[in-house]
């Protein structure tokens, strides 16, 4: 399908832009069509926009094939391992990407065009966009540079600006002092002091937990850059973190945690039954619109908290585009042009502008950013350069499966948080070895 | 009180009884309904808040018809043409495996090959079968087309076909079509002048069923096809997003999504009680 | 027994084809399917490495919690719900020929539900079960109860999927065993009558055995369907709380697809067919002992 998403709303600032910028008439095409594969969201919009200004302005054409956001990992499996690939660019996943990147299905954006260099405003999400094979580690200094990011997705604190501002709180730094201000309105207004997503997904608890277990000073494994693949879940560092993290669950909040889902968190904070939640930055388009929330402008966003002496960490769900390698040399030229162009500052500004959401500094530290509708584009400043990745390995897939049902069990109070933790390193440690790595796991928490 | 009259007064109780059972069935089925009628009418956050009293709103619909990134009207023309091909296929294929296997002096081993193949497939969760389906029209060039989902959706449905149709088959007198053959009948006229009216009523319930079935299956349909070919389910799936659940388009999308079958269910019921007193189990 | 004379091409030609559907769209694909149960699938550098891992993918099955919360769970909704829906629709079966042509209208009325596809029954009973604002709750709360948090709590989630089965399929158990009832042959109950039986006693020594075959089947029939229930559960609870209502195909969908353990994936759906066909083989022969 052609991009005709939004070209109603687009096309005076389409047009503006392209003449700002580039000026003159749509210019003849000059590479061949492109077919990228993206899932529905709620920025595709924005993204669907910066395309009709791409076909403007180059007179290329790309067309977007749009999946629902099931299934979408497998359309992208399905293609990279046909014989040719339909699509010619993948927007990846920043939680299955490590499987693309490790099965050798993306050509490194700098063989196809040796004179591409990644611009120096885009963030760089914990080094997600580079690859070194020899190794197997996702590492910026001896890895190929084989993806860009497109949507700069992490997850931030969503909370009630209105009711600190009525109740005099300060913004916390740390868990401690967000337990307290969640408290204080739990208290005084009889809202849930604050969600979380404690539910069981392919990928739920899970990205919920890592931003505490990052921010304690925990980790998965000891060095994953480094190739060191020692488990090391069941840390005293990771058990501080859970401990926290169920502390907070049962203190301020909801009955039931254990089914909470990034949907009734949404639900609660829109209706205005939630004091806090952390929720990926793109639910933020929804809490300015009248006709989905009743709190409008009510909602501040802000970096997540940390442990003392550790910095925030949060989790990273972003999406890479990247050229996968059974194309035709033209399609992969023509792929790697939509990228450059895609990267540029300008195109980042305007992208913001039209809806999207950029992935570079470019458009953040602009006056756009300033506006109090883009209120979140100020916490994204301090929040993009502290995301963290959650693993780099295509046996994530499997880890996560373990963490999902483990710690979703300790919130629901089937196991403790030490069986918890010792039972996950346990598992992981199998499947770790079961896949041929050199592991091994800290010895079991004591009780 | 005569005991004619109070037998007729019992029997007047026992009916409404059994009304007020049907009514209350009636509003148990209906209230879902009604409240998916009404949330497709409803901004997201009255939903959300629950509010009861609410002022209606069409723009769940004008989003799902003409939203700048929804493809509802093709998922729905994909669905009508997937739905009714693969109907008419696994019908006829399944109407014709059916007769031949049970009046066409088949070995017992094969008929039963057969039928226990049918049980067997229906088996298999669609889940596990999409990733080879897809291998396979990827070698023959259908990638994404309607006619491979037409395709698996008649093989996943042919069972049902051929289960139910040998059912209404094996009621069938054989006499009729003795007196026929008699008359010197040839295959085609057979068919034509006589089994098949007789199984009129048994194709259109088998029929509709399975347009239902292909018309609401989503896994194989979700693995098989992309953005022009996709229908309704995995259209409406589109609305289930990873960070924003659009619950009223998804109502509004869903009324949409009904109508074809409940027309077919309108326009056929008359079929439909024929079709099944002439006895779909037996 | 006279036998409708045919050529052998009409023979042949209305039995082709079937056989090319069962041959190349379901055997192949099986046939992959097993295949792939005794192997590891990798991707390295964009090709397939099959590695033959014998029984191993079999055997694991043995010490995966999701496999068998997923197998328990699929056997409770299964047994459950299957037999609400066969009373439930046997019943109004009953009462709906018995009335004839006055229960007309509720005949397509009681069909309605299957018209909806299954994920957006998920995503609409998801919401009519919300602790808060969920229209089940707000009309519990009408007469001063509740609120019950349906699918939040470990010991009610699964009752409550079961219920949303049991909304979304009763009408086909209603639909095949409407088709039974008003196949009875009148005779007898106008005979049953005429002896004086009480209404119990009829449907105990005559509709209910004259049912039986009809019952068996829908039942088996429906089990099967529910033997694979996923498109609810999808949005509904994705398995959870804790693996409450973990069910097999959710189960197999994550090994399989999410996972991408293809191998493993297999294994796990060739032995839960294997299964469900032994006891449907097991339930169908001691059927088939009892009508003679």
């Amino acid at each position: 399908m052609n991009t005709r998403f939004g070209t109603l709303r687009a096309l005076p600032l389409a047009v503006a832009a392209s003449l700002a910028l580039w000026g003159g008439a749509a210019p003849a095409q000059t590479q061949e069509p492109i077919n990228i594969v993206i899932n529905q969201s709620p920025w595709l919009e924005g993204f669907a926009n910066v395309v009709d200004l791409y076909q403007q302005q180059t007179g290329n054409s790309v067309t977007l094939d749009v999946n629902p956001y099931a299934g979408s990992l497998e359309k992208q499996r399905n293609a990279v391992r046909a014989g040719e690939s339909e699509y010619d660019i993948l927007i990846v996943n920043g939680i299955f990407y490590p499987e693309m990147y490790e099965g050798g299905f993306l050509e490194p954006l700098t063989d196809i065009d040796p004179d591409f260099t990644l611009d120096p405003q885009v963030y760089t999400f914990d080094d997600t966009l580079w690859y070194d094979s020899e190794t197997k580690t996702v590492n910026a200094e001896t890895g190929d540079l084989l993806t860009i990011p497109v949507n700069p997705n992490i997850t931030m604190m969503f909370y009630r600006a209105d009711l600190y501002e009525k109740h005099g709180l300060e913004k916390p730094e740390t868990w401690d002092e967000l337990l307290a201000n969640a408290k204080a309105i739990q208290e005084a207004e009889g809202i849930v002091g604050m969600k979380q997503r404690a539910a069981r997904a392919t990928i739920s608890i899970s990205w919920d937990y890592w931003p505490y277990l990052n921010s304690f000073g925990g980790s998965l494994f000891r060095d994953e850059s480094g190739g060191d693949f020692f488990v090391t879940l069941n840390s005293p560092e990771a058990l501080e973190a859970l401990k926290m993290y169920l502390k907070i669950a049962e203190e301020v909040g909801p009955p039931n945690p254990a089914s909470m889902d990034q949907a009734t968190l949404i639900q609660y904070i829109v209706t205005g039954q939630a004091a806090h939640a952390v929720l990926p930055v793109a639910a933020q388009s929804q809490m300015d619109d009248p006709n989905k929330s009743a709190v409008v402008g009510k909602i501040g966003y802000m970096n997540l908290p940390h442990a003392p002496g550790h910095e925030s960490a949060p989790a990273i769900g972003h999406w890479l585009g990247g050229v996968p390698r059974n194309l035709p040399d033209a399609n992969k030229q023509a792929a790697v042009a939509f990228l450059d162009w895609f990267q540029q500052p300008e195109t980042q500004i305007a992208y913001a502008e039209m809806g999207g959401s950029p992935v570079s500094a470019a458009a953040y530290e602009g006056a756009f950013a300033e506006k109090p509708e883009n209120r979140y584009m100020i916490a994204m400043r301090d929040a993009l350069p502290t995301a963290r990745r959650m693993w780099t390995i295509p046996e994530g897939a499997e880890i996560v499966a373990v963490t999902e049902v483990g710690l979703n069990r300790a919130v629901a109070g089937e196991i403790g948080p030490v069986e918890a933790l010792n039972s996950m390193a346990a598992e992981i440690e199998k499947i770790m070895q079961d896949a041929g790595f050199e592991t091994g796991r800290l010895p079991d928490l004591a009780d | 009180m005569s005991a004619v009259t109070r037998r007729i007064a019992a029997r007047r109780a026992v009916t409404l009884l059994l009304h007020g059972a049907l009514a209350l069935a009636a509003v148990l089925t209906l209230g879902p309904f009604l409240w998916i009628a009404l949330a497709s009418l409803k901004t997201q956050i009255a939903l959300l808040m629950g509010n009861l009293a609410f002022t209606p709103v069409t723009m769940n619909y004008a989003e799902v018809l003409f939203g700048n990134t929804s493809t509802f009207s093709t998922n729905f023309l994909n669905s009508v043409i997937v739905a009714s091909v693969s109907t008419a296929i696994a019908l006829t294929v399944g109407f014709l495996a059916g007769y031949s296997l049970l009046r066409m002096r088949w070995s017992r081993a094969v008929v039963n090959i057969f039928l226990l193949w049918t049980v067997v497939f229906n088996l298999v969760p669609p889940v596990t079968l999409a990733g080879a389906w897809y291998e396979v029209f990827r070698m023959v060039g259908l990638t994404n087309s309607l006619t491979a989902l037409i395709l698996a959706h008649t093989t996943l449905h042919l069972p049902m076909a051929l289960w139910l149709l040998s059912s209404f088959l094996r009621e069938i007198p054989r006499e009729l079509e003795e007196a026929a053959v008699v008359d010197g009948a040839g295959f085609v006229r057979l068919m034509r002048r006589v089994v098949v009216p007789i199984m009129m009523p048994g194709l259109v319930s088998t029929g509709i069923l399975i347009f239902i079935f292909s018309w609401n299956e989503f896994p194989v349909a979700l693995a098989l096809t992309n953005n022009h070919s996709a229908t309704v389910p995995v259209g409406i799936a589109k609305f289930a997003q990873e960070n924003e659940i659009k619950y009223t388009q998804m109502a509004a999308a869903s009324v949409l999504s009904a109508i074809p079958a409940l027309l077919v269910l309108i326009f056929c019921q008359r079929f439909i009680v024929k079709g099944l007193t002439a006895g779909a189990v037996k | 027994m006279a036998m409708v004379q045919a050529s052998r091409p009409v023979r042949f030609l209305t039995v082709l084809p079937a056989l090319l559907f069962l041959v190349l769209l379901s055997m192949l694909p099986l046939a992959n399917l097993l295949a792939l149960s005794f192997a590891k699938v990798t991707w390295a550098e964009g090709s397939a490495r099959w590695d033959w891992v014998g029984l191993a993918n079999y055997r694991a099955l043995a010490d995966d919690a999701l496999f068998e919360a997923g197998i328990l769970n699929t056997l409770i909704l299964v047994v459950s719900a299957t037999t609400l829906q066969v009373g439930i629709g046997l019943g109004l079966a009953l009462i709906c020929s018995r009335l004839g042509r006055s229960a007309r209208a509720y005949r397509t009325l009681f069909l309605l539900p299957i018209l909806i596809p299954g994920i957006i029954i998920g995503a609409i009973w998801k919401l009519m079960y919300n602790v808060q604002f969920g229209i089940i709750n707000q009309a519990l709360a009408l007469v001063g109860l509740g609120p019950v948090d349906w699918l939040g709590s470990s010991s009610l989630a699964l009752a409550s999927v079961i219920a949303v089965d049991v909304w979304h399929w009763t009408p086909f158990s209603f639909l095949l065993l409407l088709a039974a009832v008003e196949a009875l042959p009148k005779d007898v109950f106008e005979a049953a009558q005429i002896d004086g039986a009480g209404a119990w006693r009829t449907f105990r020594r005559i509709t209910l055995p004259l049912l039986w075959p009809a019952i068996f089947t829908t039942f088996i029939f429906r089990a099967i369907i529910a033997f694979k229930v996923f498109d609810e559960v999808y949005l509904l609870t994705g398995g959870g709380p804790g693996t409450s209502t973990q069910v097999i195909s959710f189960t197999i969908y994550q090994r399989f697809f999410v996972q991408d353990s293809a191998g493993y994936g297999a294994a796990m759906s060739v032995f839960v067919m294997f299964l469900v066909a032994v006891v449907i083989g097991v339930a169908m022969t001691r059927q088939k002992a009892r009508t003679r």
